[in-house]
């Protein structure tokens, strides 16, 4: 499988993150918002930070200027429509995504192939009011922040999704050094179904909110377990609103299964404004 | 593992074959009794003029082990440390006056390090000369709780990868790829379980679903196959 074009939906964090490894891989990648404005921010951002890379060596100035040309914005009337492949990236929202979807539908030729980087829709729900031809070229590409750097690509099979066009996306990043995880389409996939208890059991470890416990878990969890962060401290940054939502998703899809449920310190702290980082304050003091 | 085997403590070690650490321990310049080849509950350790810690490694069930550290009790006047790696060690402490001490060995460190609680200064620092033995590193903890903190939460994550494998989600290599590359674990689910041994796993959580009545403990049913085929 070649892919020589990649059309990114959505210029958040995960969109920006996507087109700047595509572009990196010598694919050329049109980058397309609801905002044009964040668009524009999300280029001038991605340009950024591969000049900073140049300058400290990692790229030379020959490839930065490759990888500049290969990105582009995009707006609904300029979708190349015989773009290889098209990423979504946009907000965690089944109808605002099916619209997406079926808009494009209308613009890309039938060999394009559909993706999703949804961490919690599954891909089937976001497949099925497509056409059939489309809906065995639709599968999961679930990408980790920051996308250039996170290896993993989570690869998901629709319930209609080609078994070929599974192999043939895990041989093209596979080659181009992307570890990937095959999976089958299920709440949370495999990354955010078994990490759950990284969070859930060290709230229970520490029950309340007590910070020289939680201070203690994340030690232990970091100098013993050998994770790179504490789960407090990773809460912390995520956004304790986003790691508490994403739980309750997982919950919620497996009909309340008590493996999953969220820790009442959970809500506690988002109902007390308490986020994280973002906010100054969550289960550790920023300010 | 690496050890040094020298020390100017007394130790005198229990342990049973199935402790990870058994061979190592055995190996150490210690007092050394295999509870397997003798009968724990007959042998009299009154001769033991001189010991700093008595320590126990033994791996049995829990109504065992609370017969066993009680017996070395009323047996020793010296400070008792026992590995509750997979026992509600919280209770054991409350119940057992001389048990000064708990180690989390039974959970094999990736790092080499390893939660301990104990109750005084002298238990500790008998400790941390036991560790320099060893050759690992000793973070003291608030309380040993069920199964301190490393084991439970691994425990949890692992015995989720085995429901995934239920559900057919996707293969152990694959779980072990995602966990390793998409948030940085040092080792995937089933690497892990597999350094670790499924029984230790399966009856830390079963110790746990006791506990707490909680059925968010309730093992995969893969795991359960896992540990017995062992």
């Amino acid at each position: 499988m070649t892919l020589n074009s990649v059309l990114v939906v959505g210029a958040g964090t995960m969109g920006r993150g996507i087109a700047q490894w595509f572009a990196q891989q010598s694919v050329k990648v049109q980058l397309l918002d609801s905002n044009e404005a964040t668009v524009k921010t999300a280029i001038d951002s991605i340009n950024a930070s591969w000049d900073k890379l140049q300058a400290k060596g990692k790229f030379s100035e020959a490839e930065t200027n490759k990888f500049k040309e290969s990105l582009s914005a995009c707006n609904w009337e300029n979708i190349k429509p015989d773009t290889d492949l098209v990423i979504e990236a946009i907000i965690e929202n089944l109808e605002i995504k099916n619209d997406v979807f079926n808009k494009l539908d209308g613009i890309c030729n039938s060999e394009t192939v559909f993706a999703s980087n949804t961490s919690s829709i599954p891909i089937s729900s976001l497949a099925k009011s497509l056409p059939l031809e489309r809906r065995e070229r639709f599968l999961g590409l679930h990408f980790f922040n920051p996308a250039p750097i996170m290896k993993l690509v989570e690869v998901i099979k629709g319930h209609w999704s080609k078994e070929e066009l599974i192999s043939d996306f895990t041989t093209w990043f596979t080659e181009h050094k992307k570890e990937v995880a095959i999976c089958n389409d299920s709440p949370g996939f495999i990354v955010n179904r078994v990490a759950r208890n990284f969070y859930g059991e060290s709230l229970r470890v520490v029950n309340h909110y007590d910070t020289e416990k939680m201070k203690e878990v994340d030690n232990v969890l970091k100098k013993c377990g050998g994770f790179r962060m504490g789960p407090f401290e990773l809460m912390d940054l995520i956004g304790i609103d986003i790691n508490y939502s994403v739980t309750e998703s997982v919950w919620n899809s497996f009909y309340n299964e008590p493996r999953f449920a969220p820790h009442q310190l959970q809500k506690k702290m988002v109902d007390s404004g308490r986020l994280g980082k973002k906010t100054n304050g969550g289960f550790y003091d920023y300010e | 593992m690496e050890v040094s085997m020298t020390t100017n403590r007394n130790f005198l070690v229990l342990a049973t074959r199935n402790h990870p650490l058994y061979d190592t321990l055995k190996g150490l310049d210690v007092e050394f009794y295999d509870l397997e080849s003798h009968a724990p509950f007959e042998e009299k350790w009154s001769h033991y003029r001189e010991c700093d810690l008595v320590l126990d490694f033994t791996v049995i069930s829990p109504d065992k082990k609370l017969e066993l550290l009680k017996h070395l009790n009323i047996q020793f006047d010296f400070p008792i440390v026992s590995d509750l790696t997979t026992y509600w060690g919280e209770l054991f402490i409350e119940k057992v006056s001389g048990l000064r001490g708990a180690v989390s060995f039974n959970f094999p460190s990736p790092t080499n390090c390893y939660e301990y609680y104990a109750i005084d200064e002298r238990t500790k620092d008998g400790l941390e000369d036991f560790f320099k033995m060893l050759n690992v590193e000793g973070l003291r903890v608030d309380c040993p709780g069920i199964g301190f903190t490393y084991p439970r939460v691994i425990s949890m994550i692992i015995n989720e990868a085995y429901f995934a494998l239920e559900d057919r989600l996707a293969r152990p290599k694959d779980i072990d790829t995602a966990m390793k590359f998409g948030v940085n674990y040092p080792l995937g689910p089933f690497e892990w379980a597999k350094k670790i041994g499924h029984k230790n796993i399966l009856c830390l959580l079963e110790e746990l679903y006791k506990v707490t009545g909680d059925p968010r403990y309730r093992p995969s049913q893969k795991l359960r196959l896992e540990a017995n085929l062992i």
